[in-house]
């Protein structure tokens, strides 16, 4: 059994103009894996990630996730997924302004039902594990770019998930920088968490064990390593 | 594997989505605020203003009847036979009586006054038991009493002294009434349902008659009766009082009017609150304008919530209890406001504070429910937004 299984995956906006953003898409990821989508710009690699974190259905083909078929799930039960099995980090970070690093790693426990306290703990847990102990008051104004993202991967593990998605997490980056967001992923799957993520950058790409490439919404292939 | 936002979690939620953007939660509540204090000020005065007016109504009493005697039809005035008081006063629940008569003289400071002007101050005949029967009290001295009946002496309604300029009676004043001098022994309170009363001089009937050659027959008679039977007590008077035309006489009820009062002032207090209702309406218009603003503003937190985990259910509920407080907060800032105002007010008029508790939990209650109504369409809206589009960048 595969921790996510996609089959003729096709997803298309309705438009107009109507737009193929992915068509009869077949993946697989096993639990422990390390993924790098990389593709053109609008080649559909966020839409891909959305699918595979249950944060969107597909218009059709079928997405199973820890062996259970989306298409069978209430918006409730989606998100009952997302909050215990899945963290997705973004591009632009997207943390909450005027609140400290440790509140918005806690936040990522919020939807579990765990009371303020534990909450906290663990999201100090987190940030020593990203390398950001000595920032957990500061404001995402009072940190860097690089620190920002770290929080935000922080919030995005705390709840220990199964898989952890990243769009283009090194974007808005430099390459030294970048080149430090990509160590704290890879521990994290060394630690035995799978780990997709989509990036531009093909020495990024290089650093996970499978590539897969993303063509006008088709996947044009694979490297395995 | 489930999506579980403990309800703590979620009013901290909207506590800190009201902290975070602090200078737009005050003027967004300031709509809230300022229609409750406008209701909970209006309510709370009024009620002052009505117990200090239910007091009077309950001191006056609403038993008190003025008998007087109208015109004709060919406009002559009869006047009462010289036994009238008496034979209202033999009406079965009649308990008390009093009766005046107008004494045809005026009443000066000086005999350097001349006679025309009286500053509108009339001259009446009265018994010992006219302020007893009226429920007045006296200012300054005493009033009238059997010794004093053929004496020249006078008492002063609370106007008359005025007017006549006498504030104390020691020095004893004098005041001229006709062509003697009267000395004044007492300034009765105001009369507030009695204005004719406010403006005269009492003296003895006896004093009146050898001077003025004033008649027994009443020009008004005054009527305590079983408050249970009142209307029946007007159906028989005036063949009692006057057998010969009974059509001529008129009975008023002075606490009528203050009755006529306390009905304006509640229907001017409804008024007014249901201008505060409408503040209270525009305030929700408020919050859901901004609470609509603010879901456009928070895509990315609504769509990185729902990526954490969060339900369509819980992010209506974050919003719904975030414009919930709002109000709350608004309603509680208003109360205190119109509570202050309300303080104030009565201080200022010497009104007895009265507190409106049912209008105060009234007005939260509906602060409460505005600010429910009004963020349940923005919620709902939060709650519809797709998270995958909530999240795109590019
Ligand atoms: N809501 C939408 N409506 C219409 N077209 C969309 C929508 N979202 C994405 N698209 C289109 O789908 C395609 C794939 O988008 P996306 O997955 O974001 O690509 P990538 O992440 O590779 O840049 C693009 O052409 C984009 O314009
Ligand atoms: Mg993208």
């Amino acid at each position: 059994m595969s921790l996510i299984e996609l089959s003729k995956v096709s997803k298309s906006y309705p438009g107009p103009p109507r737009v193929d953003a992915l068509i009869d898409v077949d993946l697989r990821a096993e639990g422990g894996d390390s993924v790098a989508v990389i593709g053109p710009s609008g080649s559909g690699k966020s839409t891909l990630l959305h699918i595979l974190g249950a944060l969107d259905r597909p218009s059709t083909g079928s997405v199973r996730i820890a062996d259970r078929d989306i298409s069978k799930l209430s918006d409730k039960q989606l998100s009952g997924l997302r909050a215990n099995l899945i963290g997705f980090v973004f591009q632009d970070f997207f943390l909450l302004a005027g609140t400290t690093a440790l509140e918005n790693v806690a936040q990522g426990l919020l939807y579990r039902g765990v009371a303020a306290r534990e909450r906290r703990e663990r999201a100090g847990h987190a940030l020593e594990t990203v390398g950001l102990a000595e920032r957990m008051d500061h404001l995402p104004s009072q940190l860097s770019g690089g620190e920002r993202q770290r929080v935000a991967i922080a919030r995005a593990i705390v709840g220990n998930p199964s898989v952890v998605f990243a769009d283009e997490p090194t974007g808005n980056l430099d390459t030294k920088t970048g080149s430090g967001i990509v160590d704290v992923l890879l521990n994290l799957n060394a630690a035995g968490t799978t780990v997709v993520v989509i990036t531009h950058d093909r020495e990024v790409a290089a650093r996970f064990d499978r590539e897969i490439s993303i063509r006008d919404g088709r996947i044009a292939g694979e490297r395995s390593s | 594997m489930k999506s579980r936002l403990l309800w703590r979690d979620t009013i901290g939620l909207g506590y800190r989505g009201i902290l975070t953007r602090r200078g737009r939660s005050v003027l967004t509540a300031a709509g809230i605020a300022i229609g409750i204090a406008a209701i909970v000020a209006v309510l709370g005065i009024s009620a002052s203003g009505r117990a200090d007016l239910l007091a009077v109504l309950d001191d006056l009493g609403t038993n008190l009847l003025r008998v007087t005697q109208g015109q004709g039809i060919l406009g002559q005035s009869s006047g009462f036979p010289d036994g009238a008081a008496e034979m209202a006063g033999r009406i079965g629940p009649v308990s008390r009586y009093s009766a005046t008569t107008l004494v045809d003289t005026s009443v000066r400071r000086s005999e350097l006054i001349p006679e025309l002007q009286t500053s509108g101050i009339g001259v009446f005949t009265a018994k010992d038991n006219l302020l007893d029967v009226l429920g007045g009290t006296m200012q300054e001295g005493r009033f009238l009493d059997a010794a004093a009946d053929r004496l020249p002496v006078t008492v002063l309604g609370s106007v008359a002294a005025q007017r006549l300029g006498i504030r104390a009676l020691d020095p004893q004043p004098r005041v001229y009434l006709g062509d003697t001098w009267f000395t004044v022994i007492g300034i009765v309170d105001a009369l507030p349902l009695h204005p004719d009363l406010e403006r005269a001089a009492f003296i003895g009937s006896t004093i009146a008659a050898d001077l003025f050659d004033t008649t027994a027959a009443p020009s008004a008679i005054y009527l305590r009766v079983n408050p249970e039977v009142v209307e029946d007590v007007v159906d028989v008077l005036p063949a009692s009082v006057n057998p010969e035309s009974p059509d001529q006489v008129e009975i008023t009820r002075p606490s009528d009017a203050l009755a006529a009062r306390k009905a304006a002032e509640e229907a001017l207090t409804g008024l007014l609150v249901a201008l505060g209702a409408v503040a209270l309406l525009v305030g929700g218009v408020a919050i859901a304008n901004i609470m609509v603003m603010s879901v456009l503003e928070r895509r990315m937190e609504i769509g990185v919530r729902r990526a954490l985990g969060a339900t369509r259910g819980h992010i209506r509920a974050q919003f719904l209890i975030e414009s919930t407080l709002l109000a709350a907060a608004g309603g509680v800032v208003g109360v205190l406001l119109g509570a202050g105002i309300t303080v104030a007010f009565a201080i200022n008029r010497d009104l007895t504070l009265a507190v409106p508790v049912a209008g105060l939990f009234g007005s939260i209650g509906a602060a409460l429910a505005v600010g429910a109504l009004a963020g349940l369409y923005p919620a709902i809206r939060a709650a519809r937004i797709e998270p995958a589009e909530a999240v795109r960048t590019g």
